[in-house]
């Protein structure tokens, strides 16, 4: 019942014309119940009424025969060409309305669930966007793009296909044993003796077919991931000349593969005959029966000829329900595995009371706790304290592990606060919306992301509608101008996958840019020089200068020269604000930043000595 | 990347070229073909034959027992007419079944042995081919034509090929039938066939279109929740999950159009093709009709039904070629990238009357060669050197320099265009593959292991090594903390080991054989500061008296090689030991300080998280 509930919020304002479009299904079905009946008239009405001399005339007492019976001429024998066009006439305006409404049946189904399927699969995305980055650094992204291509395509085919069919073909028994029913009982009976028994044996085999299908597929992936091993390790295979290893090993598993795919086979086999010998059998029971009931006068020529086409829409059609009701099952395991995702809590972003036009820039952490896991014994950050006032450029430096990253995550609320307090102008953090903050805080992260369009795309990503000129500036800021003007295509040059592949410090500098041009209040570099050669992480540091004047800006670095001319330098060890202030009074401060000081000038010292 | 001429097979007339090619698979089997043939055709028969069964009972039986109520004769009954039929209907019905029976497992084999055919021709040519092609090939893009593709071929002449068999015999049969009984209704019944055709083929073309359209745009969208969950830290950063929302929402409209169009001409192609044999249906009745009203009548009742059900049914068959039709049009590309892979040529194999190398001592000499991966940019032109017996090399450069070039030329990865490798004097295309590459120790950049135990990757270089051979291997390169993990499940790829572990197991894999020759290749660029220490002393061990090549971006790993070669655009520019090289102060003075500067850095643990990945994008930045 919930997944109908389900179901229905998917299928969402196209609810009605999902109804209308049942409605046309069954009226299409219905009509098509209509053809044996013609063929029936022109059997009893026709043929054996003209016959006789128009002594024998066998009107069957169902709605439907009598109905048509009034349509037609008066029943002479003169009449009966006349009678005849009509006929042949009824049954192309019974046909033209059966094909007409299936057609818009089909066409209003496609459509609506067409519409349905885009709106869930936007609302996926969004949702997906929207989800805490907690969320995305527990799922694997592979799992999750499964989720939304393979699944969703399960559903698509369950409320385009299947559902529709699963009517139809329901439709179609109930209405073919009704239009027997009406003329003779018996004879519907009979019609469906062994229906119930074909319904089980299709059913019960579709179960056993999936299991084994399952194990097919097994056997399958096992083929794969041979391939695979061999394909990404095939200079390992030549380098020790094994190919004979391998194909002796592919071999034995594409056999094994083979050999379950000809059982499946064979499984088919077996199904499909015994279950054909069940109609045939079905059908010369009805064949047997009904001509009995002829020769008992209980039923005319025609409506044997007109009952045998109803007896095979009662039939044949039975395996296929089966089988998609097999499938449901398909269904429920991926509206399970979609509403799993959509009823997990997104971020709220946008609107609060603080989001003023730009910030001043001065930021304060008061005694500020966070861990990623409620369960992880250790806090990344242990009580970090520390203020930074507008303007200041700020580094932060230590170890791995420290907690650097962490802060400036906490900064533009990618994760929360769970003690003590963040101050951006003054005021508590949480006050501000999350889209505001990101907007006003440019940070450009460690790992350069690059998405594969033009790089004059990847700089304007955050302001798509930037003059050129604008993105040439911070393109010049970032150091990365230069470079990108030696490619044929410039700034439209496309990178990643279905591009040319730039190094890492080429990223950096691409990402640098973005951000630059984003003209954000505060900016955080973390670590984001680190591919970068010294010389040129010098000149960016140079123009950030330029371009940041007056501007607060945190700096996230491992090297002592990438740091010495910051205003201040915070360093950090376990989560723990150590040390704080100028380069000059943290030397004179003999601790952990005059070690690591020390440290790097012996290492210009053995370099030194290692030059003889 | 190469696509392998993947448009070809789409111009006009590819479609008996590719036709021929596929069905050469399984006329392989000529029995099974045939016997597959048979039955399927027997299905037809049996299916065409029913209406007549039927048609017989009602003028036979149906009727006169019918006018024995109407004509109130005598009632002379004779029911073995009705039994008679009863029976054939029935006989038919289970020579029916017992043909689908045969059918069903005739094609379900023909197409598991034809995909079974395939995979393996193309897995062992896929073995035969050079480096140079994988260099340019993405795994998954092999991987496809090897599954999906395979499996599209062998699903078209197995049940795609049954559909057209049995639509064209039931067509043929039931027009026989059809002549048989009547002419006049028969060609009323048959004037549908054309109609049919050109409307079945018009509609699915335009369905295929579609489909491919959708199809393309489907990896499209899956590309895009790839890149926008991959960078969602971006997207957050600065705030444009509205707007990946909004870019997302294009395509996806874009995708549901080309699938609602698509679907819009499935849903036209049925009731269109019933109703045309629907307009059929109705001139048979009402030209039937009268025909049946005659003293004596032209027809019977019989066969007025029997054409009724012609009539509605002759579209089946048409909608099964068309369907085939389709099918064949949407594998033809799957077939030529199976095909094109197939005609890549091997280009390294060994030529006739070669023979095996002895024991290889190590001696190794370039003469003269050249070299390029793409024509018109030679890595090498012209290059000479010689390597002394037992001796260690080191070879140093940029990305692109042509060192790595060097030592796949060694292990005829790759072949010179022109000048020649000797080893132990002699030119090694005169030798045979296995026996170099079987005497070569070769330790690669990225440790590929496969799935089994640790024992059986490190047997992997030699399969007939004993358990203590292995130990020793393992004790040599300095991993003796293997020893007691040799019973090990490495999983897929050897996922359950670091990276370090995994290159220590393809060390001792490659000292396992004692090898004439070591080469390392970047063998230590993905692995940790601690193990690569650990492995150093390995690498001492291995390259002790033997012939050794080895490529290293961490200097430290090859200051304590015999002979140090710095390589720019395929020329040494510097050869020496570490210690002539640093008195030079030239290029390999530069790069060692700068690394060394890192080194210390993390020698000291303070900055761990200097990978060696950006040590290596340093130092190309530096060169570049």
């Amino acid at each position: 019942m919930e997944k109908l509930k389900i179901l229905m919020g998917i299928l969402d304002r196209w609810k009605s014309y999902y109804v209308l479009s049942a409605v046309l299904l069954i009226l299409s079905t219905g009509i098509r119940m209509l053809e044996p009946k013609i063929l029936q008239i022109a059997v009893d009405g026709v043929v054996v009424f003209a016959q006789s001399n128009g002594k024998e005339l066998h009107i069957s007492n169902d709605f439907v025969t009598q109905f048509f019976y009034k349509i037609l001429p008066e029943m002479k024998l003169e009449n009966i060409s006349v009678i005849l066009i009509y006929l042949g006439a009824l049954y192309l305006i019974v046909s033209f309305f059966r094909a007409g409404f299936m057609f818009a049946s089909s066409t209003i189904t496609y459509d609506s669930s067409q519409k349905a399927i885009k709106k869930l699969r936007d609302k996926l995305f969004n949702h997906i966007q929207y989800l805490p980055l907690v969320y995305h650094t527990k799922i694997p992204t592979g799992e999750l793009i499964q989720r939304c291509t393979g699944d969703i395509e399960t559903i698509k085919n369950f409320i385009a296909a299947h559902l529709v069919d699963i009517l139809r073909l329901s439709v179609l028994f109930v209405g073919a044993f009704l239009m027997m029913a009406a003329v003779n009982l018996k004879f519907a009976l009979v019609a469906i003796v062994i229906s119930p028994v074909l319904g089980f044996i299709s059913y019960s085999f579709f179960k056993k077919e999936k299991i084994i299908w399952d194990e097919h597929e097994k056997e399958q992936d096992k083929l794969a991931v041979i391939v695979q091993e061999n394909i990404s390790g095939i200079r390992v295979v030549k380098a020790f000349a094994k190919e004979n290893f391998e194909i002796n090993k592919f071999a034995n598993q594409n056999l094994r593969k083979k050999n379950i795919g000809i059982r499946q086979a064979n499984m088919n086999a077996s199904f499909w005959s015994t279950t054909d010998i069940l109609i045939n059998t079905q059908l010369t029971i009805v064949v047997l029966y009904g001509t009995y009931l002829v020769f008992k006068s209980e039923i005319s020529v025609g409506e044997l000829v007109s009952f045998f086409s109803y007896a095979h829409l009662v039939t044949w059609p039975m395996r296929r329900l089966a089988e998609i009701i097999t499938k449901m099952g398909m269904t429920n395991v991926a509206l399970k595995r979609l509403t799993s995702i959509l009823h997990e809590e997104t971020e709220a972003t946008h609107g609060h009371e603080n989001d003023g036009k730009s910030l001043k820039g001065t930021l304060e952490f008061r005694d500020v706790y966070f861990r990623y896991k409620k369960d992880d014994e250790n806090h990344v950050l242990n009580g970090v304290s520390f203020k930074i006032q507008q303007g200041e450029k700020v580094a932060l430096l230590g170890p791995t592990g420290s907690g650097k990253s962490t802060i400036i995550a906490l900064l533009t609320r990618l994760y929360d606060v769970q003690q003590g307090e963040i101050l951006i102008d003054g005021k508590n953090i949480n006050t501000f919306s999350k889209d505001y903050l990101r907007k006003r805080i440019g940070v450009v992260l460690q790992k350069p992301f690059l998405f594969s369009n033009s790089i004059k795309e990847n700089i304007a990503y955050a302001k798509p509608d930037s003059l050129h000129e604008d993105i040439i500036e911070s393109a010049k800021a970032a150091k990365i101008h230069e470079i990108i003007e030696i490619f044929p295509n410039g700034y439209e040059t496309v990178v990643g996958e279905k591009g040319v592949t730039l190094s890492g410090g080429q990223k950096q500098r691409v990402t640098i840019a973005r951000t630059l041009l984003a003209n954000p209040d505060i900016l955080v570099l973390d670590d984001s020089t680190s591919a970068v050669d010294t010389e040129t992480e010098f000149e960016i540091q140079a123009a950030l200068r330029e371009t940041m004047k007056d501007k607060t800006s945190i700096v996230i670095a491992h090297r002592i020269t990438s740091v010495c001319d910051a205003d201040r330098i915070i360093v950090l060890e376990k989560g723990k604000v150590i040390e704080n202030g100028t380069h000059e009074k943290l030397i004179a401060n003999n601790g952990f930043y005059k070690r690591i000081y020390e440290i790097q000038v012996s290492i210009e010292e053995e370099i030194k000595k290692e030059e003889f | 990347m190469a696509r392998l001429n993947e448009m070809q097979f789409r111009s006009k007339g590819a479609l008996i070229p590719f036709l021929k090619k596929i069905f050469s698979y399984s006329f392989k089997y000529k029995r099974l073909t045939l016997n597959f043939i048979f039955f399927i055709i027997l299905v037809a028969v049996t299916d065409a034959v029913f209406p007549i069964i039927w048609m017989q009972l009602i003028d036979k039986v149906v009727v006169p027992f019918a006018e024995i109520y109407t004509k109130q004769t005598e009632p002379n009954i004779d029911f073995a007419p009705l039994t008679e039929f009863a029976f054939y209907y029935f006989a038919i019905g289970m020579l029916q079944a017992f043909a689908v029976f045969m059918f069903i497992k005739f094609t379900g084999f023909i197409q598991e042995q034809v995909m079974f055919d395939i995979r393996e021709e193309l897995f062992v040519h896929l073995q035969k081919l050079p480096f140079a092609f994988y260099d340019k090939m993405a795994v998954g893009w092999l991987m496809s034509r090897i599954t999906s593709d395979t499996d599209r071929v062998s699903e078209v002449i197995s049940w795609g090929f049954i559909e057209v068999i049995w639509g064209t015999v039931m067509i043929i049969v039931c027009s026989g039938v059809m002549f048989f009984l009547n002419w006049k209704l028969a060609l009323i019944v048959l004037s549908s066939i054309p109609v049919l055709l050109i409307v079945s083929f018009k509609i699915k073309r335009l369905i295929l279109d579609f489909s491919r359209q959708a199809r393309k745009l489907n990896s499209e969208i899956t590309a895009s929740y790839n890149e926008h969950i991959n960078g969602v830290e971006v997207n957050k950063s600065t705030v444009q999950e509205k707007r990946a929302g909004k870019e997302f929402s294009i395509l996806s409209e874009k995708m549901r159009v080309a699938s609602f169009n698509a679907s819009f001409y499935t849903a036209l192609y049925q009731p269109l093709v019933i109703f045309i044999g629907s307009v059929a249906a109705a001139v048979v009745v009402f030209i039937g009709g009268k025909m049946s009203l005659g003293f004596p009548p032209e027809i019977t009742i019989g066969v007025l039904t029997a054409f009724f059900s012609y009539a509605v049914q002759i579209y089946e068959p048409i909608f099964d070629i068309s369907g085939f039709y389709a099918q064949v049009q949407g594998s033809i590309s799957a077939g030529e990238r199976i095909f094109s892979l197939l005609e890549t040529p091997t280009r390294i194999f060994d030529e006739p009357n070669v023979t095996d190398f002895k024991k290889i001592e190590g001696e190794i000499d370039f003469e003269n060669v050249s070299f390029s991966y793409d024509e018109g940019k030679p890595v090498l032109e012209n290059f000479s050197l010689k390597i002394k017996k037992g001796t260690s090399v080191a070879l140093v450069g940029a990305t692109g320099s042509g060192k790595s070039t060097i030592a796949s030329l060694v292990c005829r990865f790759y072949e010179a265009t022109a000048g020649k490798v000797k080893i132990d004097g002699i030119d090694y295309k005169t030798k045979t593959l296995f026996s170099l590459r079987s005497q070569l120790g070769i330790v690669l950049q990225t440790p590929h292991l496969f799935s089994g135990t640790i024992k059986q990757n490190i047997q992997y270089s030699r399969e007939n090594a004993t358990e203590d051979e292995i130990k020793n291997a393992l004790r040599l390169v300095g991993a003796e903390n293997f020893l007691g993990r040799l019973e090990e499940e490495v999983g897929e790829c050897g996922i359950n080991l670091s990276m370090g572990e995994k290159q220590l197991v393809s060390f001792a894999r490659a000292i396992l054989s004692n090898p004439g020759i070591f080469v390392m290749d970047e063998a230590t660029s993905s692995i940790d500061t601690i193990t690569e220490a650990k492995i150093q002393r390995g690498i001492e061990e291995l390259v002790k008296g033997r012939t050794s090549i080895i490529i290293a971006h961490r200097l430290s790993t090859i200051k304590n090689c015999d002979r140090i070669l710095v390589i720019q655009k395929g020329k040494i520019i510097e050869d020496g030991s570490h210690f002539e090289l640093m008195k030079n102060k030239g290029n390999y003075y530069n790069l060692y300080t700068r690394q060394l500067r890192t080194e210390k850095e993390k020698e000291h643990g303070l900055f761990v998280d200097v990978t060696e990945k950006q040590v290596k994008m340093d130092y190309d930045e530096v060169e570049d």
